[in-house]
């Protein structure tokens, strides 16, 4: 049973406090819908007035077709995970995961066998009969996960639902949940602080801030197309560089001035709207400003700049520098040997620049989806090839933790 | 076990400290001179013929157990007792028990408004003095009182029809707030979101109560409980005031008949004794509620 999820002009308001500000926002039929966003910015509020423990404070709310604001909890067939787990203290694991199956009057050979099964995917198996007290952290959220897992409803609302997970045990948990996601393709809002979960499971990505949705689109064009620079810098980790730039029109043609280089703006890009006299901001990503002496070819624009900070990651270093004033991150190769207080060239290639309003923070510069999203796409797509394997991973799961799988190492 | 062989003792034990003594003893020399002492004579007392005037109360004898066996032949004891046992069942345990968790359950849901007025009219129930409660239903149970005129019965004496049954009406008219407020108490201290948790799982209201509120409340219930039934035990005032354990004695609980003894017919050993069964009865509804409390969940 497919239901599409709907708010309509949604706000919520505690006291004072806005916590969800006009909300509009359409999740498909069987979508997986990832919702992001700094700390308080409303998430959490958002789904629990999905699932009918707060009523909007103007608004409507549709699930498939109808209108749910005056539906109870108990009829709006949602199954949500709780940020703070909520198990019940006096019931062993077991009942826990039982009780909605009961609640709804399922007979209880098959609310045994479902609990067996949800309690080895998770791996939950040998602690049935302990009570969440006596469970770790990690162990207490998955039967929270479980809790939902193990009904067929018509909405999951998950909320940070791995926050709590070692990594191994997370990247499983991750594949199992859009293993399952393709199985039954229930519609999923699902809440995450975690950079790789957004990319990699979320069919859209919808970000929030300040209670107000900024954008809602697919990983790639989220990363690529940024619609802000709140969006710009809450997607992509190590942060996107933001550096103050101006616009210049000469002959015609429109050039962009930043950290002491100018450089016309790239074919296939496109101005879409106008500056408060030419003043904008120029977004970097990372991986796209490269030390010179391993840059691609098409980094035609080069910099000069002092290495401040050089933080080792493994596979790759993230160099801090200093560039005619501003701070920037790059991306370096491991053991690039580069020290503190060297100076490095820094190539970047034109096409990959962003461009804000520097007052609004809009956008204003349309760029072809090209890149890195490939990457991603590829990998989102081998993942959803492998389901068989991703399986057979997990059920052998009990104890060792299997590698990171390739979903990780895109992160 | 083998792990831990060859390491030594266990570091992690419990230790007594010896200073904490000294840092207890006052408190145990108040505990012990005005408690423990007591107690332990009033045990004695009760096996003994003392009496509150004349010789007896002066020069008694320990008569080993005369008392008990005059008991187990005293027709007004055993009735006595079993007053006691039904008051303290119908008036504290079932009656003030549930009539307060309903109370706390239909104020939680109402709005505040009303929750803060019917709450502060429970709660001067509880205020007003004993003996005004007992004036009150006195007046209100005659014939010719406000229930004979409700009931359509002018000519009934309530007090002398079913005097227990008043008698306990009574005592739970007044005594229903403080079950009522420790029930709120704790209903307010329910986690909200395993509740919540309950209702998006679709569990009815009923299903809602029946495993996960109550079984939450559980510790609460037995403390309401054992205070409530402690408390009504040794309930004297108001069944005095109204009726001195009549009419016959049709109320005359426990301590009624102890006062009796006691003080009336100066049988003070009789009278210790008797209370002594009183503190026992005590013990084993203690008991049991504790016991409850511990098996499943
Ligand atoms: N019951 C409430 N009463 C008053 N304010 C509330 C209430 N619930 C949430 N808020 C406020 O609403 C805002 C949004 O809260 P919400 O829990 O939705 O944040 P969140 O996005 O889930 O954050 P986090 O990522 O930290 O979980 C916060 O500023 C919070 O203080
Ligand atoms: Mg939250």
């Amino acid at each position: 049973m497919l239901s599409e999820v709907r708010f309509e002009g949604v706000h919520k308001i505690f006291g004072a406090e806005t916590a969800v500000e006009d909300l509009n926002l359409t999740v498909n039929a069987g979508e997986f819908l990832v919702l992001v966003g700094p700390s308080g910015c409303g998430k959490t509020t958002t789904l629990r007035m999905l699932a009918g423990l707060e009523r909007p404070s103007y608004g409507r709310i549709l699930i498939g077709d109808r209108l749910v604001n005056n539906v109870s909890p108990r009829f709006r067939d949602v199954a949500m995970v709780f940020q703070s787990y909520a198990l019940y203290p006096h019931m062993n694991v077991y009942d826990n995961l039982a009780f909605g199956m009961r609640a709804r009057g399922a007979a209880g050979s098959v609310v045994a066998e479902r609990v067996k099964e949800t309690a080895d995917v998770l791996g939950l198996g040998h602690l049935l009969k302990r009570r969440p007290s006596e469970l770790s952290g990690g162990q207490r959220q998955r039967v929270a996960l479980g809790r939902a897992l193990i009904r067929q409803p018509q909405v999951f609302l998950m909320d940070e639902p791995l926050s709590n997970l070692d990594a191994g045990l997370r990247v499983q948990m991750r594949a199992e949940l859009s293993r399952l996601h393709e199985r039954f393709r229930v519609t999923t809002l699902y809440v995450t602080h975690d950079q790789v979960e957004a990319m990699t499971m979320g069919d859209r990505i919808a970000v929030m801030n300040l209670g107000r949705l900024q954008q809602v689109d697919a990983p790639e064009t989220l990363y690529d197309n940024p619609a802000n620079i709140f969006v710009a810098g809450f997607i992509g980790s190590p942060r996107m560089n933001f550096v103050p730039g101006r616009l210049t029109t000469t002959q015609g043609k429109t050039a962009i001035e930043f950290l002491g280089v100018k450089t016309p703006i790239s074919a296939g890009s496109q101005l879409t709207g106008e500056t408060t006299g030419g003043e904008v901001t120029v977004g970097l990503r990372p991986e796209d400003l490269m030390w010179g002496r391993v840059a691609s070819p098409d980094s035609t624009l080069t910099v000069s700049a002092e290495v401040d900070v050089v933080e080792p990651m493994g596979h790759e270093a993230y160099v801090t520098a200093v560039c005619a004033g501003e701070t920037v991150t790059s991306r370096f190769p491991p053991r690039s040997g580069v020290r503190t207080r060297e100076r490095v060239e820094l190539a970047l290639n034109p096409a990959r620049l962003h461009l804000f309003d520097a007052r609004s923070g809009r956008t204003i510069l349309q760029r072809p989806v090209a890149g890195g999203a490939d990457v991603r796409r590829t990998v989102r797509e081998a993942r959803k090839e492998e389901p068989a394997e991703g399986r057979s991973d997990l059920q052998r799961q009990t104890g060792a933790r299997g590698a990171p799988s390739r979903a990780e190492e895109i992160s | 076990m083998a792990v831990a062989a060859g390491l030594g003792p266990r570091l992690d034990r419990e230790r007594f400290q010896w200073s904490s003594l000294v840092m207890l003893s006052p408190a145990l020399v108040l505990l012990g001179v005005l408690f423990v002492f007591p107690v332990l004579y009033a045990c004695y007392l009760g096996f003994t013929n003392l009496a509150l005037v004349g010789s007896r109360s002066r020069a008694y004898d320990f008569t080993g157990l005369d008392n008990i066996t005059r008991m187990l032949g005293d027709y007004v004891f055993i009735k006595s007792s079993w007053l006691t046992i039904i008051f303290v069942v119908g008036s504290a345990i079932i009656g003030q028990t549930v009539l307060g968790m309903a109370l706390a359950i239909l104020l939680r849901n109402a709005l505040v408004s009303v929750s803060a007025v019917i709450g502060s009219i429970v709660i001067v129930a509880w205020v007003l003095p004993e003996i005004t409660v007992a004036l009150v239903w006195y007046a209100f149970s005659q014939a010719g009182g406000t229930l004979s005129i409700l009931l359509r019965q002018t000519d009934t004496n309530f007090l002398v029809a079913v005097p227990m049954l008043i008698v306990s009406l009574a005592n739970l008219w007044r005594n229903v707030a403080f079950s009522m407020l420790v029930f709120s108490a704790g209903l307010r201290n329910l986690p909200t979101e395993v509740l919540e948790a309950a209702e998006v799982e679709g569990a009815s209201v009923w299903r809602r109560y029946r495993l996960v509120i109550f079984p939450l409340l559980k510790p609460t219930i037995v403390t309401n409980l054992l205070l409530v039934t402690i408390l009504n035990l040794s309930e004297f005032t108001l069944i005095y005031a109204m009726t001195q354990g009549g009419p016959g004695i049709e109320t005359m609980t426990l301590p009624l008949y102890v006062y009796q003894e006691a003080f009336v017919f100066h049988q003070l050993g009789y009278g210790t004794a008797i209370s002594l069964v009183l503190v026992l009865i005590g013990a084993v509804f203690s008991l049991l509620f504790v016991r409850a409390s511990r098996s499943q969940v």
